[in-house]
């Protein structure tokens, strides 16, 4: 992998976190029926803090990737054709908006809104997820032509977001909210299993020249750390009554340990990179 | 006029001696790295030992390729920034005013036709000398090979004299771009064959 | 009176290279013609300030020239136009003549001439004159000015001169360049105005196939020009390899064009070349040093089932069998004896030629049979199967096969050997005259090193003519546009030894335009100038029929002189600087050159101003109809003999016989084991076969290191992936090939298209020995053996066995 290949690697990375983040705390506001299934509202505030800083210095690496930067100004003119395109424009759209719903949260004392904005930050985050993926969707790179690129994109986002809020939080938050959120990453990684056992890979019937090089065992190890994430965050479940303290170390663990095993599939995906023909 | 310039290249013919690769790389001041005609080796077959002398099926040819301006351009709908663009007659070329070098382009031509210029930070790519060809003269290459392998034109007129052939090892199916390129296939070629580039330390590239 | 350090840009003093009066009136005749005016004329009014050409075809700011590709020593003469923007070539393109036919095509250069801009500005061209500091070999120096450089050579030839005799002095073999005025004729023809120097004959490209030829066919000039070969019906190219070496500028379209007009070509070589790829019907690989068994066995196939030619073999031939040998050998061993093994009790059949060369004895057969039977058809000799052990063997073997298949003297044949062009002997090469030596000693080319070791006991078994013995050794190498000392010659590091010894070789310069590994080794460095920074012309090589001019388009840039300058300014230090110059300068002399194309070839060639202001570049002699070698000698062969003793084609001979050594000089064609082969015990400890071939990246030694020659071909060892594996050897990494005499360390490049059992390491590359002397760049001469050939003691430096293993 080459620098500008690292670069995207933290883009990617850092951003699909930033929609996570929103992610969960749109889950939190749109089924918070009671006004108080929230403890505090400093999750909401970090949260979205997190959330700009986080797809802001994301904004920062991906004009690192750029050889000529000040000719991004014209990155906007493909729309028609280019999922490229598509996706600069969806993280500027996103990243508009939740700097301003971070402001709006920051600054304005009854946040009648918050919940409608939330709503849409998280639309254009699942959207700007999307077209993330499908640019790496090129007809002529097979093993990116598939829909485990959404999908293991997708997996990023909701695992990164929601074991985040659970590391850091999950003391202002119900046990209801904090049970669904371990059941949705259990089942997102359930997911991440199968993903690695079916054959995603396009049928190639064509001439491929150079194949991808060699990638260090070390990343495939690393790819299995969420296992003995997911197994500390089982155990809490297991453990009855254990200590607040005790169940943040644990959530902090396992968060560690599903952005370390991100980071892996991540290198993994850019170092799979081949092309058709030469 | 023509409405679509292209290529066509002998490869029965060839001798892989680059001559061509260095033409262009002359006439556009191109640094050790960038090859926008890059020179392939391809070889097949076996050496067996039968009555104790080893008998060879080794087949081998060469494939000159740099970019086959197609008529379906995959890095011209890939280019955010619309840097890319097909004239009236065919060439696919970059402006260079509008590039970004996020390499977008690179990550999906199935020819391996753009090169990032590490010094101006832009994507670059085989123009087919469309200023020589402005002036009625033939592209750097074409007028260079001491084989006189090479040659260019209308598709369709090439098409009438050689066929419509492009899908030689190791280049993929020309439904993904329609690449406007001719080529003569070497008299040992056969696709079943398990071919495989040899001299690929010479023209690996992103 | 002492001269200054001459700084960058002033003129030499002695040998004006600004327009001289003469030039300038000239000059002024051009403009009455309608020259189209430019800045060149400019700089001739205001003195060498621009390029110094006169006519030239502007584009805007730019001018262009179209000059002859710098004559390194590859076989082509191509054709380069050169784009100059503000005294800088700027781009290169080629020959670019409306015509393109069989008869006069392009001359289109190839890569080295395409990408010479990259070795024009190269930064490490030599810029000064310099002196050895340090020891010999080092590579250490410190600069001089001319005038103390040219004070040490005049001085040291004159006491050695003194001391030795001048029989003591060599200005070695070198081919850097052939336009005339650079180049060590510049320098023979100093030493020969001043008593002479230790004189030699043939070459380390052609030993053996020129010495060999004639004693089948009486002279070099066996080969019909080019064009012919499109009325061939059968070719086959034996170890030749046209499209990369450039055995002729156009060689390989030629073939192209008989392929085209129905030619079948067929490539007998170990490794499948360039040209089998792009010219070949079918690849036979061969093991390397082989060859006679196959030629012997084809010719047994031919013999035994009567498709030989008994006519022309009755009229033209002597010594084919018992019927028809020269007087005095009537029992002995006739050709056809030892095809059929009649006295050696060894028929040369394919099953026992199979076992030697590796091809089976099918294929020998079928070949055979279409060679005798597919006519007229070529059997065309490379040069590689001659530098080797033993190497006159195969040259007359090639000879005889088209011989008794009377494919001699006929359009679409090819009498074999050095082939020189019918019907003179084609082109002259040099015409620059360098007079006669007054030494009439002479050594074979290749055995200088021996010279330098026991030159005083060298006589006649040494290969020394003209002389009974030499008397002295060595002492005085002048080296002019070569690298043989170091690079070339065989055994690097043996030559490397002899030439570190102050007291074998007392002085050593060297005149070149880079430092190359021979450089290295002088005790004096003088730089010399491109082709493009001086007047030159050349001619076609081997084959064409052309005269190719070199304007001047560059001033030498720093301390650079010509060749031609620095003999002539050395000349002056032994007063016979009028004999030298003639009082002309260097494009006085390219004139006086056309002159001479003017009154032997090309009695229609336009004198020099004429040539530039067409500013073509070449002037050709279109071959409508191609010379056929032999002709007449076939029409009527006793009205036309040859030059032979029996003035027909030898394929028994009575010189040869007469020299009484059957084993290594037989009277006819034997296959005979090489020195150093997979058969013999050295192949229990070195069981590979090491070839250099002529790689497309350099021409010998000159350009290596070039950037973009070294991008698109990198010099690598290449090895067949059996051998390979069997020692675990991956593609791209490091490996050692070594034998007694040295080791190479370099990446090796796997490839199934060489056979098994052979290694190649193409040969030129520079000679950079690490702390431990392993060489790490891939100089094949480390490896190679300075033993050499009995008959043209000539150099047999592919005959080589080597072992590899993975680090």
């Amino acid at each position: 992998m080459n620098s500008s290949e690292w670069s995207l690697l933290f883009f990617t990375l850092t951003g699909q976190f930033s929609v996570g983040i929103t992610l969960a705390l749109f889950i939190l506001y749109w089924f918070n029926k009671k006004p108080n299934q929230i403890k505090s509202p400093i999750i909401l505030h970090h949260g979205l803090i997190t959330a700009s800083l986080s797809i802001i210095i994301a904004l920062f690496i991906s004009f690192l990737h750029l050889s000529s930067p000040l000719s991004s100004v014209y990155a906007l003119s493909n729309l028609k054709n280019s999922w490229l395109s598509w996706e600069i424009f969806m993280v500027s759209a996103y990243a508009m908006v939740i700097v301003l719903v971070t402001l709006y949260e920051w600054k304005v004392k009854h946040k009648s809104y918050i919940t409608p904005l939330l709503l849409l930050s998280t639309l254009l985050g699942l959207t700007m997820i999307y077209s993330m993926g499908r640019l790496y969707m090129i007809e002529t790179v097979p093993v990116w032509n598939t829909p485990e690129t959404l999908i293991v994109f997708y997996i990023n986002t909701i695992v990164l977001g929601l074991s985040f809020i659970l590391a850091f939080y999950s003391d202002k938050i119900y046990d209801t909210v904090e049970k669904s959120f371990f059941i949705i990453i259990l089942l997102t990684l359930i997911l991440k299993l199968s993903t690695y056992y079916l054959n995603w890979e396009t049928e190639i019937n064509d001439n491929i020249a150079f194949t991808h090089h060699q990638i260090p065992a070390i990343w495939s190890v690393l790819w299995w750390l969420w296992i003995p994430g997911l197994v500390l965050m089982i155990s809490i479940y297991l453990k009855k009554d254990s200590g607040i303290k005790t169940r943040s170390r644990l959530y902090r663990s396992a968060f560690i340990l599903f952005v370390i095993a991100e980071f892996a599939a991540r290198v993994i995906f850019y170092s799979s990179y081949y092309r058709l023909g030469v | 006029m023509a409405k679509q310039w292209a290529f066509y290249f002998d490869s029965s013919k060839c001798s892989g001696c680059k001559t061509c690769q260095i033409a262009c790389k002359d006439k556009h001041d191109l640094p050790v790295g960038i090859r926008w005609r890059n020179v392939y080796e391809v070889a097949g077959g076996d050496w067996e030992q039968k009555d104790g002398n080893w008998i060879s099926t080794i087949r081998s040819y060469h494939i000159s390729m740099a970019c086959n301006h197609c008529k379906d351009p995959i890095c011209m709908k890939q280019c955010p920034n619309n840097a890319i663009y097909k004239t009236e007659e065919g060439l696919v070329l970059i402006d260079e005013d509008r590039c970004m070098g996020c390499k977008y382009c690179q990550w999906a031509c199935p020819y391996g036709a753009l090169h990032l210029n590490p010094s101006t930070g832009k994507m670059t790519k085989c123009t087919m000398c469309a200023d020589y060809i402005a002036e009625g003269k033939q592209p750097s290459c074409v007028a260079a090979c001491p084989m006189r392998v090479l040659e260019f034109g209308d598709y369709e007129e090439l098409k009438q004299k050689y066929g419509n052939e492009s899908e030689i090892y190791p280049l993929p199916s020309a439904h993904y771009t329609k690449p406007s390129v001719i080529i003569k296939p070497h008299q040992s070629y056969n696709k079943n064959i398990n071919w495989e580039i040899i001299n690929q330390e010479e023209v690996h590239h992103e | 009176m002492k001269h200054k350090i001459q700084k960058k840009d002033s003129k030499p003093e002695l040998i004006p290279s600004s327009p001289s009066r003469r030039e300038f009136l000239k000059l002024c005749t051009f403009l009455g013609g309608g020259v189209l005016l430019s800045g060149g004329l400019l700089s001739c009014l205001e003195g060498n300030k621009e390029i110094p050409v006169e006519v030239l075809e502007q584009k805007g700011d730019i001018t262009i020239v179209r000059a002859g590709c710098p004559a390194h020593n590859c076989g082509g003469r191509c054709v380069l136009k050169l784009h100059i923007k503000n005294n800088k070539i700027i781009r290169i393109e080629t020959d670019d003549r409306d015509n393109d036919t069989l008869a006069d095509p392009q001359l289109r250069a190839c890569i080295r001439g395409r990408s010479y801009r990259r070795r024009q500005y190269h930064p490490d061209r030599l810029k000064y004159p310099m002196k050895r500091i340090g020891k010999r070999g080092e590579g250490k120096f410190e600069p001089v000015s001319w005038d103390e450089a040219l004070d040490i050579l005049a001085n040291q030839i004159k006491r050695v001169r003194d001391k030795y005799g001048n029989s003591s002095i060599l200005v070695p073999y070198g081919t850097g360049s052939y336009n005339q005025l650079n180049g060590r004729q510049t320098a023979a023809r100093l030493m020969n105005l001043i008593g002479g120097s230790l004189g030699f004959y043939n070459s380390y490209s052609w030993a053996c196939i020129s010495k060999a030829t004639p004693y089948v066919y009486g002279t070099s000039v066996t080969g019909n020009q080019r064009q012919d070969w499109v009325n061939s019906k059968y070719i086959i190219m034996w170890g030749w390899n046209p499209a990369e070496m450039r055995d002729g500028t156009n060689s390989d379209f030629f073939i192209k064009k008989a392929r085209e007009n129905g030619a079948k070509v067929i490539c007998i070589d170990p490794r499948m070349s360039m040209s089998a790829v792009a010219l070949a019907d079918e690849w036979i690989p061969i093991r390397p040093g082989t060859d006679v068994s196959m030629m012997s066995a084809m010719a047994y196939t031919i013999i035994s089932n009567n498709l030989h030619d008994k006519d022309f073999i009755k009229r033209c031939c002597i010594g084919f069998d018992r019927s028809q040998m020269p007087d005095g050998c009537e029992n002995e061993e006739s050709y056809s004896d030892y095809i059929l093994g009649t006295v050696d009790g060894i028929p040369k059949t394919p099953e026992w030629a199979e076992k030697i060369c590796g091809v089976p004895a099918e294929t020998i057969k079928r070949i055979a049979t279409a060679y005798a039977t597919q006519k007229p058809s070529v059997l065309y000799q490379g040069y590689g199967m001659q530098r080797r052990a033993y190497g006159e063997q195969v040259v007359i073997a090639g000879c005889a096969l088209p011989a008794i298949t009377g494919n001699v003297g006929i359009s679409g044949g090819w009498a074999g050997g050095i082939a020189l062009q019918a019907n003179d002997g084609g082109p002259f090469w040099n015409v620059f005259p360098t007079g006669s030596n007054p030494v009439k000693a002479r050594i074979p080319v290749f055995l200088w090193t021996e010279a330098i070791l026991r030159g005083k006991e060298m006589g006649y078994e040494d290969g020394v003519r003209g002389v009974d013995q030499l008397d002295s050794n060595l002492k005085l190498i002048w080296s002019v546009a070569s690298n043989i000392l170091i690079n070339q010659h065989a055994d690097t590091n043996r030559s490397a030894k002899i030439l570190k010894d102050t007291n074998l070789v007392e002085f050593i310069a060297v005149q070149d335009q880079f430092m190359t590994p021979s450089a290295k080794f002088a005790d004096l460095v003088l730089p010399v100038c491109t082709q493009m920074e001086m007047w030159g012309l050349e001619d076609g090589w081997k084959y064409g029929d052309e005269v190719i001019i070199m304007p001047k388009v560059h001033e030498p840039p720093y301390q650079t002189k010509s060749d031609y300058q620095i003999c002539a300014e050395l000349a002056k230090r032994f007063g016979v600087k009028e004999q030298f110059t003639q009082n002309r300068n260097e494009r006085e002399w390219i004139e006086w050159a056309v002159g001479r194309y003017k009154n032997t070839r090309f009695p229609n060639i336009p004198d020099l101003d004429k040539l530039v202001q067409k500013n073509t570049g070449v002037y050709s002699k279109p071959v409508d109809k191609p010379a056929i070698a032999f002709e007449n000698f076939r029409k009527n062969p006793k009205q036309h003999p040859l030059k032979t003793p029996t003035g027909k084609i030898e394929l028994f001979s009575k010189t040869l016989f007469d020299m009484k050594k059957p084993d290594t000089i037989p009277a006819v064609p034997k296959y005979i084991q090489e020195w150093e082969s997979p058969f013999g015990q050295e192949a229990k400890k070195y069981p590979l076969q090491a070839l250099g071939h002529h790689y497309m990246a350099r021409v010998h030694s000159t350009h290596d290191g070039i950037d973009w020659l070294d991008e698109a071909f990198p010099q690598r060892a290449f090895i067949n992936p059996v051998d390979a594996q069997k020692r675990g050897i991956q593609n791209g990494e490091e490996i050692l090939v070594y034998n007694d005499r040295g080791k190479i360390r370099i990446p090796c490049r796997i490839t199934p298209k060489i056979m098994p059992g052979v290694l190649n390491i193409p040969q030129g590359a520079w000679w950079s020995p690490d702390n431990e002397g392993v060489d790490r760049r891939g100089n094949i001469n480390v490896l190679t053996s300075h033993r050499w050939t009995p008959l043209a003691y000539g150099n047999a430096q592919h005959t080589i066995m080597v072992e590899v293993e993975k680090i």
